[in-house]
């Protein structure tokens, strides 16, 4: 990590060899496109190899990487024009059969989410950030963060119910 | 923590993490090469461009200058002479009456 900062590449592509399985997949799990993700993620990695010399504790690496990752994702939506501040209206319907099918159905009901929604649900449930944490890499207020992770949460748990 | 945020953590865990990809490393790496040349590809671009607008617009240039240079040394003497005096009087006056007129009569072609 100290090496990569005093910008060693070889350093730098250890740690992107790493970090990509966890980025790549936070990425997916926001975009639904694994080549978008994919693409996202390759412009995370070099924002965060051009500012990295502003890192002031190398421990925090991973936390601040998926936090450029989401502010990566969230200029993309903006450019996208997706539609981030009203609140999805989709009917609340069960998806999952059975525990088995649990998993392939989080998947499609994550796409269900609207965009802000998703973020906030798949930034703490999935990577286990902390509401605060969760505000600070979007800039959003608290109260925002905490209703869309609230909403989002029971609506997965609505139609994953079994 | 709910039973029911638990179950949902268990189910975010489970779902499969991307496997490494030595490609997408590769693919970083050249992006962030490319990156690391940029400044010196933008510089040569711009030196290059400055060159050929330089090259291009030389005869032109040229000319405008001497044209201007000529132009000076046309009016030095003029305005030195009574007839150059005159025309700077002639100007003034000129400026001073359209400011007056336009203050005291602009206000009739205002609606």
């Amino acid at each position: 990590m100290m090496l990569a900062q005093t910008g060693d590449d070889r350093a730098f592509a250890e740690l992107v060899r790493r970090r990509q399985g966890s980025l790549r997949g936070l990425l997916r799990r926001l975009c639904r496109d694994p080549s978008l993700a994919d693409d996202l993620a390759q412009e995370s990695f070099v924002q965060a190899w051009r500012t990295l010399s502003q890192l002031r504790s190398t421990g925090a690496f991973g936390g601040w990487l998926k936090q450029v990752a989401v502010r990566t994702w969230l200029q993309h939506a903006r450019r996208a024009k997706l539609d981030l501040d009203t609140l999805d209206a989709a009917e609340a319907e069960p998806l999952a059969t059975s525990d088995a099918d649990a998993r392939v159905d989080l998947d499609r009901a994550l796409e269900k989410l609207n965009p802000a929604q998703r973020l906030c649900v798949v930034m703490s449930y999935g990577e286990g950030l902390s509401h605060g944490e969760i505000a600070d890499a979007t800039g959003w207020p608290l109260g925002t963060v905490k209703s869309h992770v609230a909403r989002g949460g029971a609506r997965l748990r609505d139609w994953l119910k079994p | 923590m709910s039973d029911d945020d638990n179950d949902l953590k268990r189910l975010f865990a489970e779902s499969s993490l991307v496997p490494t990809d030595d490609a997408f490393v590769a693919r970083v790496e050249t992006a962030i090469a490319w990156r690391r040349r940029q400044p010196a590809l933008i510089a040569a671009c711009a030196i290059a461009l400055a060159t050929l607008l330089v090259w291009a617009t030389w005869p032109a240039a040229y000319q405008l200058t001497g044209w201007m240079r000529d132009g000076l040394l046309f009016l030095g003497p003029f305005f030195s002479s009574v007839e150059g005096h005159v025309a700077v009087v002639a100007l003034l006056a000129t400026g001073i009456a359209w400011t007056w007129l336009h203050e005291r009569f602009g206000n009739a072609y205002r609606d």
